[in-house]
């Protein structure tokens, strides 16, 4: 992957108050957050995505995540939301309790956090994909995933610019809109599946 | 020598666990995960799925043994096991899983039961087939040899950034070089060998 000189992989985030932990220098400043109740697939996709130059972290459930979200507990505020500076949420639809589905509502349904791209994976294909594309999904996976699909993944998540170290979700869109990954879905034939642009 | 009879063996196990179709192509993409980095990431797959199995089949034995028979739960079960099989490859169990979520469904009692003691068998004969591929490749290590896999998606990732074909790895069995389109075939080991 090509490493971005300058970029602030190394320094804490401006303004998001103390880091639990450091961020290692990743050539991609980019921060996966996966959520699957199975340890298996837990295991199996934190490799694909590790092998990819990702940081990920993996939790076993929505309630864990939304504590590494800042989304749990007493009423966030902008400090602790997404204090771990997740990019992206990678997440089973079908679990016990909430499922993943109602993860990427509260997610999107946050103004702090709504910026952040939700992928979904599942077992069944249709009617999942339609539900969760329309309530703002970024992709929608089949399990089990694939190389190839976390190579779609690269396509979604851009490597860090050096603005992304100003922590603002609108320099966070204005990088997404580069042309050349088409994040907003105008890349028919990276995500054929994509039924509506990521910004509505 | 001796790597080379392992090696051998390791070959005929290998392809009867695919042409009998134990594993399909996700076990050879977990192989291809195992890098440096995590030289027994199939180990450790193999061996959580082994014990997360042990567990569902359990509360499956348990669930279809109680009055009323919760059927929700036992789907719920049954859809477990299809994925953690599904995400390691063994594809006759996730076979058999869709015939008793149907049974499941149809809250058929019998129907379940014995697609719960076809899942039992499945589950014994790949989980053994597996600890013995892999207690195959130790050996292989032990006498000198190499183990399949690794690096292949490192490499794939630099390739792209390169936009040029690079050898994948070495076949375990003669040590040549093969090009990621001939590994993405699902060929575990090269047509002069195999």
């Amino acid at each position: 992957m090509a490493r971005n000189e300058g970029s602030s992989a190394c320094k804490s985030k401006s303004g998001s108050g103390s880091m639990p932990e450091s961020l290692a220098c990743y050539p991609a400043e980019v921060h996966l957050l996966a959520v699957d109740d199975s340890l298996i697939n837990q295991k199996v996709i934190k490799k694909l995505l590790r092998i990819s130059a990702y940081k990920v972290t993996a939790v076993d459930s929505r309630r864990r995540a939304l504590e590494i979200l800042g989304l749990s507990g007493e009423a966030f505020t902008s400090v602790s939301a997404n204090a771990f500076d997740i990019n992206l949420i990678i997440t089973d639809y079908c679990m016990p309790g909430m499922s993943g589905y109602d993860l990427l509502k509260k997610v999107k349904e946050s103004s702090v956090l709504k910026e952040i791209l939700v992928v979904i994976m599942s077992s069944e294909n249709v009617p999942n994909r339609i539900r969760c594309l329309d309530e703002g999904a970024e992709d929608f996976l089949l399990k089990p995933v694939k190389p190839t699909d976390v190579k779609r993944l690269r396509g979604h998540v851009q490597p860090q610019s050096t603005a992304r170290c100003d922590d603002e979700p609108e320099v966070a869109s204005s990088k997404r809109k580069s042309p050349s990954e088409g994040l907003q879905g105008q890349c028919s034939e990276r995500r054929p599946r994509f039924s509506r642009a990521f910004m509505s | 020598m001796e790597v080379v009879r392992l090696q051998q063996q390791l070959i005929e196990l290998t392809n009867s666990l695919f042409q009998e179709g134990f594993l399909d192509d996700q076990f050879t993409q977990l192989q291809m995960l195992q890098d440096a980095s995590n030289p027994d990431f199939v180990q450790e797959v193999v061996n959580l799925f082994a014990e997360d199995s042990e567990r569902i089949l359990a509360e499956l034995t348990k669930a279809l043994e109680i009055e009323p028979v919760d059927y929700k739960k036992v789907d719920a079960y049954v859809h477990q096991f299809k994925g953690s099989s599904s995400s390691i490859g063994a594809q006759r169990i996730k076979a058999v899983c869709v015939d008793f979520r149907a049974y499941a469904e149809a809250e058929n009692r019998e129907g379940c039961r014995q697609a719960l003691q076809q899942i039992k068998q499945e589950f014994f004969l790949v989980k053994n087939k597996l600890e013995a591929l892999l207690q195959l490749e130790q050996q292989i290590l032990a006498a000198g040899g190499r183990k399949k896999g690794g690096d292949g998606l490192q490499k794939l990732q630099q390739a792209d950034v390169a936009n040029t074909a690079v050898p994948f790895n070495l076949w375990a069995c003669c040590q040549q070089d093969v090009s990621w389109e001939r590994a993405a075939t699902n060929a575990n080991f090269c047509s002069s060998c195999a």
